[in-house]
C-alpha cells in the first residue's frame, strides 16, 4: 500500500501525555493525602486497578488487542481522576461499582478512547452520588480540624469493612470534639445557608477557617499541576482560563448583587474541586470542544453553571453536573464556532454565520 | 514558537519584513546546513535517459520522435498536448531506443509512457556551451512583446519547478497583473536548491523575473524569502542594487515556519488578503513564480535553451558529499545513487521532494523529472517510528485540537478524520476537504500518529470518482431517455403511416366516381346488349316466320 | 359534569380543527407525480442492464417506491444499496444473489475480424453505444458502453467480449487507511 507524505513527526505520543497528566496529579494528591489521610491513596490505587482491569475486561469482550489499547494510559488517568473526586473512606464496593461503570458505559460502549462524548470521571462521580447521596457526602474534615484522621490500617478497614477493628466508623472520624459532624465548605455554606445564616457569619465561624484551608491547599497542589501541563502544553490556555474567568466573574456578580446571601470569588475558585476541574476535568480533550472560540464558551458556560448550581441547586458541588451539562452542548457548540477556512470570508459574510 | 524573524536581517527601502502572516504551521527541524554550504555543480551524464511524458499538470505529451531516431542535445522530443501541457526535450544527444511505458516515481507504483534515450559517450556536462539544438532568436527581449516572451517559455517546455509543475506560459497569460512574486521561500526542510541559485546566480534569476514581469504586464516585483536565508538576502540585494531595474524590485522577508512557501500562505504573509476560495492569485492582481522556473526563463530567452535541466538538492546521511546538483532530466535514481557510492542494502527508499509533502519511493529506477527538486537519501533510523496505516491499529483520534492549531488553511481536520474514516462524503466536502493544500502539518503534530493526509488524500479521489460516476450515470441516462423515445417516436411514425394508408383507402372506397374511365360502362352496355338479344331469341314464335330483316351479327 | 364536558368538547373542536388543516393541505399542496421515484433513479448508476428484473433503472426506481426490495441492483454494489437505504430509511440488505454479482466496472468490445454486421447488438444496447449498419463493421463507443452486458446474449457470433476496465495511472485512487491489511506500514522519522 501507498502511505502518503509526511514522514516527519514530532509530537509527544499519547500514551506520554497521559502519563504526563497522571504526573501532574501527583502534587494535588500528596497534599490531599496530607489533609485527608491515607483512605486517598487507598482509593487511588483502588481506582487504577479497577479501571484498568475494566477496560481489560471490556476490550477482551469485544475482541480488541487489549495489551496494546491498556497501552495508551487513558484508564489509568480516569481511574486516578475519579479516586482524586471520591470521599477518602467511601466502601470498596462503591468504587468498584463507580469506576466499572464509567469505563464500561461511559468509555468502552462508545467505541473507547476517542469515542466518548461524556467525560467518563465524572460519569462515575455523578452516578456514584446520586445512587449513594450519604456515603458520597462524607468527607473527613481536614487535618488542621480533625480530632484524629484514620491511619493507614484503619483506613484500609474503613474502606473494606465500614468499620474499624475497634469499632469506629466513618461518622465518628467525621465528628468534632463538639459532637458537631463536619461536611465540606461548600456543603457547611449550603447547609448554614438554609438555616438562615448570613455569609459573613458563616465564614466567620473558626471550624469553618481551618476546615477550608485543607481545601485552599489542595486546590492550590492542582492548580500548579495544572500549570505545569499548560507550559508543556499538554493542554492548550482556552479552557482553564474561560472555565476560571467565568467562574470569578459570576460569583463576583453575585457576590456584588448580594454578598450574605452568595460567597465572595476566591472562595468559589479555591473550595471543592474547582481547580481540579479547570485543569484536569473540563480539559479532557475527547469530550470537549474541539474549536478554539468553542473551547472558550465551553470553559466559560462552565465556570458559570458551576456558580450557579452551587449558590442556587440542591448540590453543594457542582463540577461533575457542569461539565456533564456542557459535553451535550458540545457538537452544537462545535457546528457554529467552526473557523473561518482560507479564501472563504465572503461566504461567511454572505450567509451571515 | 512565535512567529516573529528569528534571525537577524538589515532591512532597507529594498529588504522589509512580511506585513501578513497566516494561521498555524510549524517550525521542524531544517537540515538545510546539511546542503546549503557547498557550491553548485554538475554530475557526470548518464549512460541512458528515461524521460516520462507527463512531466507537467495536464495531459501527457506525444512523442514525435521513433524508435531507433538520433537525437541531438536540446532536440524537441515530445510535443504538448491540448492547452494544458509542456514540450519535452532531450538533455543529451543520443539515440532513441524504446517508447515504452516505465515506472517514474509515481506514488501507485504504476508505469507511464517513457522515451529511453541511450546517451552517446562523448558528452560533457561540465561544459555549458551551447551544442545542440537551441530555440528560436528573439530581438532583444525588454522590447518584446507579451506574446513573443509567452510563445518562447511554451516552446522551452518550461513548467513551475517549485514542484507543481504547471505549464508557465499557461500561468503568464493571467490578465491584468499588477505585482510578480518570487518565491523564494523554500519552506520545506532539506531543500536549498533555490537558496543556492540566489547567492550564485541572483542576476539570472533577477533578469527571468523581468523577463515574466513584461510578460504579464506587473508593474513590480516581489521577492519573498524566508529569514533563514540571510546570505541570499543579502545576495539578491546587492545584485537589484547593482542591475537597478526598470520597475521597483523589492525583498519581502517573512519568519522561517512551514508551509510559508503554499501560494496561498506566501500571498497572505507579502499582502495580507486571502486569494477568495475558487479563484486564482490572478483575482488579487498577483502572479507567482518559483526561482528555479525564473531562471529557466532567462536561459531560454536569453540564452535560448530549452528546459532540460534543473537543479536538485541531494541530501541525507547517506550522501557523501551532500549538495545542489545541475542534474539532466531523466537521469535514473540508480544512477545518482551509483555516483554518490550510496548502495542500495544501505538505503531502503529515497524521498523525491520534502519529507513533508514528497513522495517515497524504492524502485529506484524511477528517473529524476521536472517536479524533483530534491532527493534526500536517509540510514534507516532504529527510533524511526513505524506508522501503523490501518484504523484499526492507529491510536484513535483524541480531539486534542493540534491538528486544528497547526492547520495553514484553518481547517478542522479532525473533522475531516472522522468523515473520512466512515466515507461520510457530503460532510466532508462541506468541511472544506478539498482547500486543504496537503502540507502535512497536521499529521506532523498529531499525538496519535494518524496519517492524516492519506486520509484527506483517499476522500478527495473518492468524491472526485464518484462526481465522474455521477456524470457518466448522467450520461447514460439521457442516452436511454433519447432511445426510448426515438424507439417511441419510429414506432407512433410507422403508426401513422399505417393509419394514412388505412385513411386512403376508406376514403377511396366511399368517394370513388361512378365509372371514372369507363370501363364500367362499356361493360355493362354490352351486358345489356346480350341480354337484350337473347330477350329477342326468345320472341319470334308470336311473329310468324317472317323473315326479317334484322340480321342478327 | 360541566367541566369534563367543556374539556371533551375543547378538545374534540382542537382536534377537529386540526384535521380540517391537514386535509386542507393535502388538498393545497399535493404533489403531482411522485418525486420519490426521481430521487431513487438519481441513486441508481444508470446501466438500464435490466439485471433487477426491470427494464431500465427508471421502472426498477418507480418499483422500489412502491416496495420493492432495494438490494437487486448488482452495477450499484453495496454502495447503492446502502445510498437507497438511507433515502428510502429502510435496513441495509446484503445483495441479492440471484440478480447478479457486484463486479468491477467493464465495457464491452467487439471482435471485429468476426463481426456479420447483423445489428442485433445495435437494437439491443440501451444506451445505443454500438455504432454500425446492416452488413456494415459494428463496434462499441467505449466511452458511452455502461457495461450492462445486454449486447452480448445477441450476438449470433459470440464476438463481444466484457474485459474489465483498467484503472490507468490518471484515476489511480489513494487507498483508505481505514479500509487497509493491518501489517501496512512505513517509517517515518521522529523530530525531536
Amino acid at each position: 500500500m501507498k502511505l502518503s507524505s509526511p514522514f516527519f513527526h514530532h509530537a509527544m505520543p499519547t500514551q506520554r501525555v497521559m502519563l504526563l497528566v497522571c504526573a501532574a496529579l501527583i502534587p494535588g494528591a500528596l497534599i490531599q493525602i496530607y489533609f485527608f489521610g491515607f483512605g486517598v491513596l487507598i482509593n487511588l490505587l483502588l481506582c487504577a486497578g479497577f479501571a484498568v482491569s475494566a477496560e481489560y475486561f471490556v476490550l477482551r469482550l469485544r475482541n480488541r488487542p487489549a495489551k496494546e489499547t491498556l497501552k495508551d494510559n487513558s484508564a489509568l488517568l480516569t481511574g486516578l481522576l475519579l479516586g482524586i473526586a471520591l470521599p477518602p473512606t467511601l466502601p470498596f464496593w462503591m468504587t468498584f461499582v463507580g469506576v466499572w461503570f464509567a469505563i464500561i458505559f461511559a468509555k468502552q460502549l462508545y467505541g473507547g478512547l476517542g469515542f466518548n462524548p461524556f467525560n467518563p470521571a465524572m460519569v462515575g462521580y455523578v452516578l456514584l452520588l446520586i445512587s449513594f447521596p450519604v456515603e458520597m457526602t462524607a468527607w473527613l474534615p481536614s487535618r488542621a480540624l480533625a480530632e484524629n484522621l484514620p491511619s493507614f490500617s484503619e483506613s484500609i478497614q474503613l474502606i473494606f469493612f465500614a468499620q474499624t477493628n475497634e469499632g469506629h466508623t466513618v461518622e465518628s472520624f467525621r465528628q468534632l470534639a463538639d459532637g458537631f459532624t463536619m461536611a465540606t465548605p461548600l456543603d457547611f455554606v449550603k447547609t448554614e445557608a438554609t438555616l438562615g445564616l448570613m455569609t459573613s457569619e458563616i465564614f466567620s465561624q473558626a471550624r469553618f477557617d481551618a476546615n477550608l484551608s485543607g481545601w485552599m491547599w489542595v486546590n492550590a497542589g492542582f492548580f500548579v499541576g495544572g500549570l505545569y501541563l499548560l507550559v508543556v502544553k499538554i493542554i492548550r490556555w482556552h479552557i482553564p482560563v474561560a472555565f476560571l474567568s467565568g467562574l470569578f466573574l459570576t460569583s463576583s456578580v453575585l457576590n456584588l448583587y448580594d454578598p450574605q446571601l452568595f460567597s465572595p470569588a476566591w472562595f468559589h475558585l479555591l473550595s471543592g474541586a474547582t481547580m481540579l476541574g479547570a485543569f484536569f476535568i473540563a480539559t479532557d480533550p475527547v469530550s470537549a470542544s474541539t474549536t478554539p472560540k468553542g473551547r472558550l464558551i465551553y470553559g466559560a458556560l462552565i465556570g458559570f453553571l458551576i456558580v450557579i448550581i452551587r449558590s442556587f441547586g440542591g448540590y453543594p458541588e457542582a463540577v461533575a453536573f457542569s461539565v456533564l451539562l456542557l459535553n451535550l452542548a458540545v457538537p452544537t457548540i462545535d457546528h457554529y464556532t467552526k473557523p473561518v477556512i482560507y479564501g472563504h470570508k465572503e461566504d461567511k459574510e454572505a450567509h451571515h454565520e | 514558537m512565535s512567529d516573529q524573524l528569528t534571525h537577524n536581517i538589515q532591512f532597507n527601502e529594498i529588504v522589509k519584513p512580511a506585513p501578513g502572516q497566516f494561521h498555524g504551521g510549524i517550525h521542524p527541524a531544517e537540515f538545510k546546513s546539511v546542503s546549503n554550504t557547498q557550491t553548485i555543480s554538475t554530475i557526470d551524464s548518464p549512460r541512458e535517459l528515461v524521460i516520462p511524458l507527463k512531466q507537467s499538470a495536464g495531459l501527457t505529451a506525444t512523442p514525435i520522435v521513433s524508435v531507433g531516431d538520433k537525437v541531438v542535445a536540446g532536440q524537441l522530443i515530445a510535443k504538448k498536448q491540448g492547452a494544458i501541457s509542456a514540450n519535452l526535450h532531450t538533455p543529451l544527444a543520443g539515440e532513441i531506443t524504446l517508447i515504452s511505458p516505465k515506472y517514474a516515481g509515481h506514488p501507485s507504483g504504476m508505469m507511464s509512457p517513457t522515451v529511453t534515450i541511450q546517451v552517446d559517450d562523448d558528452q560533457d556536462l561540465s561544459n555549458q556551451k551551447s551544442q545542440g539544438e537551441n530555440l528560436p532568436k528573439l530581438a532583444d527581449w525588454t522590447l518584446c512583446e507579451p506574446e513573443e516572451l509567452i510563445s518562447q517559455i511554451a516552446l522551452a517546455g518550461i513548467v513551475g519547478l517549485g514542484g507543481a509543475t504547471f505549464p508557465t506560459n499557461v500561468k503568464l497569460k493571467a490578465q491584468s497583473i499588477e505585482t510578480l512574486i518570487v518565491n523564494a521561500m523554500e519552506c520545506e526542510p532539506y531543500i536549498t536548491c533555490d537558496d543556492r541559485l540566489l547567492r550564485e546566480q541572483p542576476e539570472r534569476v533577477l533578469q527571468g523575473a523581468l523577463i515574466a514581469a513584461r510578460a504579464t504586464a506587473a508593474n513590480n516585483i516581489i521577492f519573498a524569502i524566508e529569514d533563514n536565508k540571510a546570505e541570499a538576502i543579502a545576495s539578491l540585494s546587492t545584485c537589484i542594487k547593482k542591475f537597478s531595474p526598470a520597475i521597483p524590485v523589492s525583498i519581502v522577508v517573512a519568519p522561517t515556519k512551514y508551509p510559508s512557501g503554499g501560494e496561498k500562505q506566501t500571498i497572505e504573509l507579502i499582502t495580507g488578503q486571502q486569494v477568495p476560495a475558487g479563484q486564482l492569485p490572478s483575482a488579487l492582481g498577483l502572479v507567482i513564480q518559483n526561482v528555479a522556473t525564473l531562471h529557466a526563463i532567462y536561459e531560454a530567452i536569453v540564452n535560448r535553451k530549452p528546459l532540460t535541466r534543473r537543479l536538485v538538492t541531494i541530501t541525507g546521511n547517506l550522501v557523501t558529499k551532500p549538495g545542489n546538483y545541475w542534474v539532466p532530466f531523466g537521469t535514473p535514481i540508480e544512477y545518482i545513487m551509483q555516483i554518490f557510492s550510496i548502495s542500495q542494502s544501505d538505503c531502503k527508499r529515497v524521498i523525491i521532494g520534502g519529507p513533508l509533502m514528497g513522495n517515497s519511493i524504492t524502485n529506484f529506477s524511477a528517473p529524476v523529472t521536472k517536479a524533483t527538486n530534491c532527493l534526500i537519501f536517509n540510514r534507516p533510523d532504529p527510533k524511526e517510528k513505524l506508522w501503523l496505516t490501518s484504523a484499526t491499529k492507529h491510536d484513535p483520534c483524541i480531539r486534542c485540537g493540534e491538528c486544528e492549531t497547526a492547520c495553514p488553511v484553518e481547517l478542522l481536520p479532525q473533522q475531516l478524520l472522522w468523515f473520512s474514516q466512515s466515507d461520510q462524503w457530503e460532510n466532508l466536502e462541506n468541511q472544506g476537504l478539498f482547500d486543504c493544500i496537503e502540507c502535512g502539518a497536521c499529521a506532523y503534530v498529531c499525538p496519535s500518529e494518524i496519517p492524516l493526509v492519506q486520509y484527506y488524500r483517499y476522500g478527495k479521489s473518492a468524491i472526485n470518482k464518484i462526481k465522474q460516476n455521477q456524470i457518466n450515470a448522467e450520461r447514460a441516462k439521457q442516452r436511454f431517455d433519447f432511445r426510448e423515445m426515438r424507439i417511441a417516436r419510429t414506432k407512433a411514425e410507422r403508426a401513422l403511416k399505417h393509419q394514412k394508408a388505412a385513411e386512403a383507402r376508406q376514403k377511396a372506397a366511399e368517394n370513388k366516381p361512378a365509372d371514372p374511365t369507363g370501363k364500367q360502362t362499356a361493360i355493362n352496355d354490352a351486358l345489356a346488349r346480350v341480354k337484350a338479344k337473347k330477350a329477342a331469341l326468345n320472341e319470334p314464335a308470336e311473329h310468324s316466320s317472317n323473315p326479317t330483316n334484322n340480321k342478327v351479327d | 359534569m360541566q367541566e369534563l364536558l367543556i374539556a371533551t368538547l375543547t378538545l374534540v373542536g382542537f382536534a377537529f380543527v386540526c384535521g380540517g388543516l391537514l386535509g386542507f393541505a393535502s388538498i393545497k399542496f399535493k404533489v403531482e407525480g411522485n418525486p420519490i421515484v426521481d430521487q431513487i433513479n438519481e441513486v441508481l448508476p444508470q446501466t438500464q442492464c435490466g439485471q433487477c428484473g426491470y427494464p431500465g433503472c427508471k421502472p426498477y426506481a418507480q418499483a422500489i417506491a412502491e416496495g420493492e426490495a432495494i438490494n437487486r441492483c448488482p452495477p450499484g454494489g453495496e454502495a447503492g444499496i446502502k445510498a437507497l437505504a438511507e433515502l428510502l430509511d429502510v435496513e441495509i440488505l446484503a445483495l441479492d444473489e440471484s440478480c447478479g454479482e457486484e463486479s468491477l466496472p467493464r465495457v464491452a468490445v467487439i471482435r471485429e475480424d468476426e463481426c456479420i454486421g447483423c445489428t442485433k447488438c445495435i437494437q439491443a444496447c440501451p444506451v445505443d453505444a454500438i455504432v454500425g449498419a446492416a452488413k456494415q463493421m459494428h463496434t462499441v463507443i467505449e466511452s458511452e458502453c455502461t457495461g450492462c452486458d445486454l449486447c452480448v446474449p445477441p450476438c449470433p457470433v459470440d464476438c463481444i467480449d466484457m474485459p474489465e476496465i483498467e484503472v490507468t495511472i490518471d484515476d489511480w485512487q489513494w487507498p483508505s487507511p481505514a479500509k487497509t491489511p493491518a501489517n501496512e506500514t512505513i517509517p517515518v522519522k521522529v523530530i525531536s
